[in-house]
């Protein structure tokens, strides 16, 4: 029976200490960063970190590539894998550009299957009766970049030549999914400008058309697909 | 002073400051604090049968077949006595780790990856109208300006 209450009393014990630790269970731990900056790695972890709590509150600072954080063991864990998860390396984006005529004059074109794709889309929206490729470009970059393609012969006067544009914007990338903010365009001294900014997903491919470049009957189309590169 | 710390201070303070007399910071707290007074009578409770349970006199060599000839109360008298510490230390715990609940923190899930970006957020030229169309094939997008 001694030896039950001495059990008993050392469960008390360890217990008690326990529940002591629990009110005082803040660890810190530093973070390495290898590709975040650590004033957006602060920026991203900062609700994981309980600023507010009486008697322990939560505490983040860095210093370089370093990121310290006090907090509960718990939430140490959640900031770690954030962290894993967004500390990566940004991929290379890959552009593909293709400029598409549309008009309702000239004989119908063959089947193109470079286009098929965008055409039954533009086709169930406008009424052009021709859909004819001009000129297509792939061009890469990463975050940040500014490229400028010409495509076709651009000291003939022949329309279709064209100068290709495009400034890679914020990446957001998960794996090979994700979007990029990109501001696309073409240029033309014999068509005009057509320029945008848009917002799309990595395999997305955006079509953009302006009617103020119509000339003949039709116009001219930029469809510009980004595509994630590691 | 604060319910955190008061609480931090009750597993070491004394009898007399547990039961509110004095003048520490603690037992002027208890005094004030119903939730840490009702605390600090849960450890005075919980401590008291402990003390109770240790200072029982219980024969460090017991005779043989003693509990067969023990009277059936007295037996019932030492399990009781047996259990009491037990029961002091899961009450305790129990105290200590419900009052903490509140300090963990907020319950964060992590990041869940982004999701497929609907459409397109266009930056209009100005002077443009533009028209955005999402069409049946979710790969494809059209802007249009006019």
């Amino acid at each position: 029976m001694r030896t039950f209450q001495i059990l008993s009393v050392l469960l008390l014990a360890s217990l008690a200490a326990c529940g002591g630790s629990a009110l005082d269970r803040l660890d810190t731990q530093t973070f390495q960063l290898q590709h975040l900056d650590a004033q957006e790695a602060a920026q991203l972890i900062d609700p994981y970190v309980y600023h507010d709590r009486e008697g322990a509150p939560g505490r983040m600072g860095h210093a370089g590539n370093t990121l310290t954080v006090r907090e509960t063991k718990d939430n140490l864990d959640k900031i770690s894998r954030v962290l894993t998860e967004f500390d990566r390396p940004k991929p290379g984006v890959r552009l593909h550009f293709q400029i598409i005529e549309a008009s309702d004059r000239g004989p119908a074109e063959q089947f193109d299957p470079a286009i098929a794709d965008v055409e039954a889309e533009l086709r169930k929206l406008f009424k052009y009766q021709r859909y004819r490729l001009l000129n297509d470009a792939v061009v890469g970059g990463t975050e940040g970049s500014h490229i400028e393609q010409a495509v076709g012969d651009i000291t003939t006067p022949d329309g279709n030549s064209w100068m290709i544009t495009a400034n890679i914007g914020t990446v957001r990338a998960f794996g090979d999914s994700g979007s990029v903010e990109l501001r696309v365009g073409i240029r033309s001294p014999y068509r005009g400008t057509l320029e945008t900014t848009v917002n799309a997903r990595a395999g997305q491919t955006i079509v953009v058309g302006n009617a103020q470049l119509a000339s003949g009957g039709g116009t001219v189309i930029l469809t510009v697909k980004p595509e994630f590169v590691q | 002073m604060k319910c955190t710390d008061a609480y931090q201070q009750l597993l070491t303070a004394a009898p007399a400051e547990l039961t509110g007399r004095g003048s520490t910071e603690l037992s002027q707290h208890i005094r004030s604090c119903s939730r840490c007074g009702a605390a600090a009578v849960a450890i005075l409770t919980h401590t008291d049968a402990l003390r109770q349970a240790m200072n029982a006199s219980v024969p460090s060599h017991p005779p043989a077949r003693a509990p067969e000839r023990a009277p059936k109360l007295q037996r019932r008298r030492r399990r009781w006595l047996v259990a009491a510490p037990a029961l002091a230390a899961a009450g305790l715990a129990t105290l200590l780790l419900t009052s903490d609940t509140a300090n963990v923190g907020p319950e964060i899930d992590p990041p869940v990856r982004a999701a497929r970006v609907a459409s397109p957020l266009v930056e209009q030229p100005a002077g443009v109208d533009v028209a955005v169309f999402n069409t049946n094939n979710p790969d494809i997008v059209v802007v249009w300006f006019f």
